[in-house]
């Protein structure tokens, strides 16, 4: 068969003809080439797609600083152009102690998280006078959001241009890869600046809801910083139930908190039972309830660390009640699925004190988590 | 994204060749591959040249085919839609339940007045949730 169809038998187009070697030539030399230079070509389109990831990182930080001012002279009512304050806070950095010498840091991060949470607090007040309590802890995480899409931003763009100035493939193919997770993340903080701006409970706040819920109506007294508690009774035991002030937002020191409440018990608790938002693994269902052991808690470490201290100094076993949701859930509007999730939850702290304690014990149920659209 | 549209990144002419250039040496890999078949046909070359001239054009056409694929999936990002946040009042006496819009200033736990079914300040905010997000 010859292709009659195929408008293909215009003169010399055989291989054995002029346009036939030709047209072998180029091939062969774009198969060569490509070996050689298939890398350099690869490197190019990495790069596009690099710039591209870094125009929307630019776009959204920008987005997000937009909504920051905007939210701040709306709800902060400045008397003067925030702008140039907004920058700074853009920019600002905590360095960490030394860990050559890891014996004691622990207080050193707890007192350098105390200078940066009173400053911050201090620096949000300056740029919103008008604001109240709550709605300065809610700006003030919408700053930190905002403060952590402008870092992801410059970070990224260092490596892309670095990658690109010393055309080093490594630098590239890594940032490449890492790109789409930078970017959901990004997207994740950018709903995050909204529910801030807006005050709405977040993923993460699932445990203080469920502390919430136990402390309702009862007698509520401030203890540490930032921290509410209160007391009931469930299956006839005493329940002292702790979660951050709400609702701006805030997570306070639960660490200290637990601390200092096993201490006003002499340390005559019978467990300590930490319900948190965490994060789920790809594949599981968001709003599901796993059950463990160990304190319950994110963040750099600290508060985990002072509960686990008293804890095994006063031989109190520590239970965690988590709820699993993805990065993004944790910090945008809570979901459908984890609202409900705090029914199950209580469920679960109920069982876990009939099976592990006796009538008449005393239990502490902390909902840890960002209390942000949440009361008490 | 709800305002605006995310600029695309990348230089638009410099695209553009590109695709141009994928595009004609893939109609050419393809008349290489039309013409390589037509000389199995009509026996006109040595075994070992055609199956080189085959392998030659079918690499080049699949280079091409993967490339525009990439291209065009670029990062698959699952875009958060700003959707619905809805806020539950509820009645501690009786079984009164309702959603609302949530409004600025709405919390959990935040008194909500008095309960139009059975007559008591009772009305709370008992939970405030969004529907699920849709994604692109
Ligand atoms: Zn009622």
């Amino acid at each position: 068969m010859a292709l009659p169809f195929f408008p293909l038998q215009f003169p010399g187009l055989d291989v054995t003809g002029p346009i036939g070697q030709v047209l072998q030539i180029l091939l062969t030399a774009f198969f060569i080439g490509f070996i050689f230079f298939g890398q350099k070509l690869q490197m190019r389109m990495f790069l596009m797609e690099i710039d591209r990831g870094l125009k929307r990182l630019d776009f959204i930080r920008i987005q997000a600083r937009d909504l920051t001012l905007k939210t701040v002279k709306e709800q902060g009512k400045p008397t003067a152009d925030i702008t140039p304050q907004i920058n700074t806070l853009m920019e600002q950095f905590i360095i960490a102690p030394v860990d050559m010498d890891p014996s004691g840091i622990v207080r050193k991060f707890d007192h350098l998280l105390d200078v940066h949470d009173v400053k911050f607090k201090d620096d949000v007040r300056a740029i919103a006078p008008g604001a109240s309590e709550p709605t300065l802890n809610n700006l003030g995480n919408l700053v930190e959001a905002s403060w952590a899409l402008n870092t992801i931003y410059r970070i990224v763009r260092h490596f892309y241009l670095l990658g690109r100035r010393t055309s080093s493939f490594f630098i590239i193919l890594q940032l490449q890869a890492l790109m789409p997770m930078v970017m959901q993340e990004a997207e994740a903080y950018m709903g995050a600046a909204r529910a801030f701006a807006e005050g709405q409970p977040i993923g993460d706040g699932i445990g203080a809801l469920v502390a919430s819920r136990l402390m309702k109506d009862k007698a509520q007294r401030k203890v540490e910083k930032d921290v509410i508690v209160a007391e009931t009774t469930m299956e006839d035991r005493r329940v002292i139930a702790l979660k951050a002030e709400g609702p701006g937002g805030n997570v306070g020191k639960p660490g200290d908190a637990i601390r200092s409440i096993i201490e006003e018990n002499q340390g005559k608790v019978s467990m300590v039972v930490m319900i948190d938002a965490a994060l789920k693994f790809e594949g599981e269902n968001s709003g599901d309830i796993s059950e463990g052991i160990g304190a319950a808690i994110g963040g750099i470490g600290t508060e985990r660390f002072k509960i686990e201290e008293e804890a095994t100094k006063q031989r109190i076993p520590v239970y965690a009640v988590i709820v699993k949701e993805s990065i993004l859930e944790a910090i945008t509007p809570m979901k459908k699925e984890i609202l409900d999730a705090g029914e199950k939850v209580i469920e679960r702290i109920k069982r876990l004190i009939i099976e592990r304690t006796k009538p008449g014990d005393t239990v502490i149920v902390a909902g840890i988590g960002n209390t942000i659209g949440i009361g008490q | 994204m709800a305002q605006g549209k995310p600029p695309g990144g990348g230089s638009v002419t410099v695209r553009f060749v590109l695709s141009l250039i994928l595009a004609f040496i893939g109609l050419f890999s393809l008349l290489a591959l039309l013409t390589g078949y037509d000389f199995i046909q009509q026996r006109r070359l040595d075994d070992a040249g055609t199956s080189l001239y085959l392998s030659l054009a079918f690499v080049t056409f699949l280079f091409v085919v993967f490339n525009i694929v990439r291209t065009r999936r670029g990062f698959s990002l699952t875009t958060v839609v700003p959707s619905k946040v809805l806020s539950v009042v509820q009645c501690t006496q009786c079984s009164f339940k309702q959603l609302k819009n949530f409004a600025l200033g709405d919390y959990v736990t935040k008194a909500e007045g008095k309960c139009t079914q059975c007559g008591n300040q009772t009305l709370f905010v008992s939970g405030i949730f969004t529907e699920a997000g849709k994604k692109r």
